[in-house]
């Protein structure tokens, strides 16, 4: 044991603090993702859900928003499910009556800023189910972002929701 | 002698004169109040819907239903038609304009028939069974319609429907489908008679069948 560490009762109680203050911190309400990583994370996923979606579709979508708590520009690009095939950023604009659906290289979340992926806008869009998904199930998604972190999300397949009676955040 | 009964009738005649101008009176002052009262109620007045006065011709509707079925005028009849044209690998746009009809066809008045056409103009990617299983998660009630390529070209052009392939660039030969968000409403004699324009609200379109529905009296 090197003479600068802490000694051990301190270390235990340190550690006994940490736990107790986790266990203090109420969940955010409405949160439905739960990061799985251990270290806190510059990014939060909040509000996550699929719309279920009817058996045959051979896509579906993937709505959160997504929560840059830390101090840097993060990038996020890649996303892999083991319950889908492929998963991709798509932004979706309804102008002059079209619609039209493009898909987007990378989110960029700017520090202390909020992107909402909701229906007829941004959202993950998730290619070729491996299993049929239903009400109730949960999706895992790993979120690769530019800086090596990754985040692993759980999110839920609601057939309950639509856009009238999930949250927003538009006021901030 | 004759002069008798004359000089007896000039009065008379007046007051039947009188009597007949108030009655002619009384009675168009009736009928001017009974137009006013039944007068037919306007045409719906809002930024988010075109209704037309008289219904409108489309051009030739030559398609086939989820059951491969012809899909014709002759099959709006009798009811009110809500319209939109998608695709099925739409994961976002066409599943939520889904869900927004079957919303209103649960909220409409309950004496008003209402059906739902979903109108595949990606009919490569959708045959008429795939239609079938994917309209129906919706409501079993909705029909899912597609058809020949020319065909869909011509039926939807004439409402100013567009629609055009864009490949996704993943080199897979995947694409997607950009496509005119609107719904349309066909009226009982099948006759094309308002356009509601996106963003789309279930509350307000479903005001507003209410309204054209009094207003052509059906």
């Amino acid at each position: 044991m090197s003479a600068n560490s802490p000694s051990r009762p301190l270390r235990r109680s340190l550690f006994l603090w940490y736990f107790l203050v986790s266990l203090l911190v109420p969940a955010p309400v409405g949160l439905m993702a739960a990061p799985t990583g251990a270290p806190a994370q510059a990014v939060e996923v909040r509000d996550a859900w699929i719309p279920e979606a009817p058996p045959v579709a051979a896509v579906l979508a993937a709505y959160m928003t997504l929560v840059n708590h830390g101090s840097r520009t993060l990038r996020l690009s890649t996303i892999t499910s083991p319950d889908f095939a492929t998963v991709e950023i798509h932004q979706t604009a309804t102008e002059g009556g079209m619609s039209r659906m493009r898909k987007l290289d990378e989110l960029v979340l700017y520090a202390g800023d909020d992107v909402h992926l909701r229906p007829g806008g941004i959202h993950l869009m998730l290619i070729k189910p491996a299993r049929p998904l239903r009400h109730g199930d949960m999706v895992r998604l790993r979120l690769q972002l530019d800086d090596g972190d990754s985040l692993e999300v759980r999110v839920p397949v609601r057939a309950d929701a639509d856009e009238a009676t999930m949250p927003h955040h538009d006021h901030h | 002698m004759n002069d008798a009964p004359h000089a007896s009738r000039p009065p008379a005649s007046r007051f039947t004169l009188l009597l007949v101008a108030v009655a002619i009176a009384a009675a168009a002052a009736g009928i001017a109040l009974s137009r006013w009262l039944s007068a037919p109620p306007p045409l719906p007045d809002n930024m988010y819907s075109t209704v037309f006065p008289q219904g409108r011709e489309t051009e030739a509707m030559r398609l086939i239903d989820h059951d491969g079925q012809p899909f014709t005028r002759e099959r709006l009849r009798g009811k009110w038609t809500l319209m939109f044209f998608g695709f099925t690998h739409c994961p976002d746009v066409c599943p939520t304009a889904l869900k927004l009809m079957q919303k209103i066809r649960k909220e409409r008045p309950q004496d008003m028939p209402l059906q739902v056409v979903f109108v595949s103009v990606d009919p490569r990617r959708d045959p008429p069974a795939r239609l079938r299983d994917y309209v129906r998660y919706f409501d079993p009630e909705f029909i899912g319609v597609t058809g020949k390529m020319e065909d869909l070209i011509t039926f939807t052009h004439s409402m100013g429907v567009l629609f055009a392939y864009r490949d996704t660039g993943a080199g897979d030969g995947s694409y997607s489908v950009d496509h005119t968000a609107q719904i349309m409403l066909f009226d009982p004699d099948g006759l094309w008679r308002a356009v509601f324009s996106p963003p789309h609200e279930a509350a307000r379109i479903t005001q507003t069948l209410k309204e054209i529905r009094a207003y052509v009296g059906e």
